[in-house]
């Protein structure tokens, strides 16, 4: 067992254990940066402890029950608690305009509807790193709205076409891949 | 592929919001009439959230019931409503935690202060050298003389947490809060609680000895027709003492001493006297 993997297993264990101790080494080693992330982008320090607090729950809940497999724990609740602010963020945007996906629902269901949101996520990034380096590159500038004029410029296609076409079939097979996971199915039903 | 080639471009054209409003209308028709492409276009969206970083895409409650319960039972039963008690238990004991060695540290900054003032105090008796810009501005220097907007009913988080942060003495947490008070207001050109958050921002910048910036706050103060633009002076004179130009400083007093009815117009008078002792 590598460094890390130990360090991994010493949190989750101290969570699910309820080690005061360490729990609270979590909270000093890691809550400054969630909370920084936070206060930069409309949320109070209430919000931003509310935030790192169901992350751990996540964590916990994904690791024991869910198949979830962590590199690196300290990276992981970042990206835990950066996600669900941007869904937070996405719900207030929803609110203002009354959209119905934004109907007021319990904290707890909102918590698991997370969990579905961020496991398809990371399902669909575990499938696109699947695809070939140039699938890869042309579909990443492609989501980032890079113009169509600098995709052919640094990937050398010939026409808008060409690239128009190579990221239809990239972006095909990425989905065909999605569809084809048992987990997107068993999120769906 | 379960569309023609036709209905993928129109999803293409209607995703990256090419479609003029007509196309858009009988496309989201067909789209609610076909469950199946109103899932595709789900599909494409978030794949496109999840490699592009772009907005979080809510799912649909209710495609999904099992799994939903399945996890909130899972939360709210008796292991992890344990663990999370727990979790938050130890949260809130750091909380008090930090609270209290900010608050050491506090009282640290005080007795450091109280000290020094003491030493200048009797080096001056002693001494009876003239003022020194550093005991001028400890003297007059007085941020509980900022106004709070904050009232009991107050919904605004977000000027209730600038305040206590800077009440705490975050004050670079209190920038970031204010920045983002001022740039939007001067976006939407609000001027409801401009003066209040500039003061703040201003003294914030102060106290972490960003003299520039703290300058160009209240600079700005000045520049808006406020009510108490006049603040501007005083706040200037004030880190002009900071920074040890006792020139500047009077020459904001003296602008401050234009109208009696500028902010601190007693205080500037006596300050200026001070300075030119």
């Amino acid at each position: 067992m590598d460094d890390t993997t130990k360090l991994n297993n010493r949190f989750i264990t101290a969570l699910v254990e309820g080690d005061s101790v360490i729990i609270s080494e979590i909270y000093e080693r890691f809550f400054p940066k969630a909370l920084r992330f936070i206060l930069q982008n409309k949320g109070s320090h209430a919000q931003a402890k509310d935030v790192f607090q169901e992350s751990l729950v996540y964590i916990v809940i994904g690791v024991r029950e869910r198949n979830l497999t962590i590199d690196c724990f300290e990276a992981y609740l970042f990206t835990i608690c950066k996600n669900m602010w941007r869904r937070e963020l996405e719900k207030q945007k929803k609110r203002v305009i009354k959209d119905n996906l934004a109907t007021l629902v319990d904290k707890d269901t909102d918590f698991a509807l997370f969990m579905l949101e961020q496991e398809q996520l990371e399902l669909y990034r575990e499938k696109f790193n699947l695809l070939s380096d140039n699938c890869k590159e042309v579909l990443s500038l492609f989501f980032n709205d890079t113009p169509y004029e600098e995709i052919i410029e640094e990937l050398s296609y010939a026409t808008i076409n060409t690239a128009r076409q190579r990221i239809f079939k990239c972006k095909s097979k990425l989905i065909k891949m999605i569809k084809s996971d048992n987990r997107f199915k068993k999120n769906r039903m | 592929m379960e569309f023609d080639d036709m209905t993928y471009n129109q999803i293409e054209t209607y995703l990256s919001g090419l479609m003029n409003d007509s196309e858009k209308e009988a496309f989201e028709l067909k789209m609610a009439s076909d469950p199946k492409l109103d899932e595709e276009i789900q599909i494409h969206r978030s794949v496109a959230s999840a490699i592009g970083e772009k907005e979080w895409v809510l799912q649909k409650e209710g495609d999904n019931r099992e799994e939903i319960d399945k996890i909130k039972n899972l939360k709210r039963g008796k292991v992890y409503s344990e663990i999370e008690k727990k979790i938050q238990e130890v949260g809130s004991q750091y909380s008090d935690e930090s609270e209290r060695k900010k608050k050491n540290i506090l009282f640290y900054y005080i007795g450091a202060i109280a000290a020094v003032i003491a030493i200048l105090l009797l080096v001056q008796y002693f001494d009876n050298s003239p003022t020194t810009t550093e005991t001028l501005y400890v003297e007059y220097c007085d941020w509980s003389e900022l106004p709070s907007l904050v009232m009991q009913s107050d919904v605004n988080n977000e000027i209730e947490e600038g305040e206590r942060l800077f009440t705490n003495k975050h004050y670079e947490e209190a920038i970031i809060v204010f920045s983002q008070i001022v740039n939007r207001q001067a976006e939407d050109n609000v001027i409801d609680n401009r003066a209040h958050a500039l003061s703040y921002l201003g003294a914030s910048y102060l106290e972490i000895g960003d003299y520039q910036n703290a300058l160009k706050t209240f600079d700005s103060l000045l520049q808006k027709d406020f009510l108490d633009s006049s603040k501007g002076y005083w706040y200037k004179a004030l880190v002009y003492i900071k920074m040890g130009d006792k020139e500047k400083a009077k020459k904001e007093l003296l602008l401050t001493l234009k109208k009696e009815t500028n902010y601190n117009y007693d205080k500037a008078k006596e300050l200026l006297k001070k300075l030119n002792f």
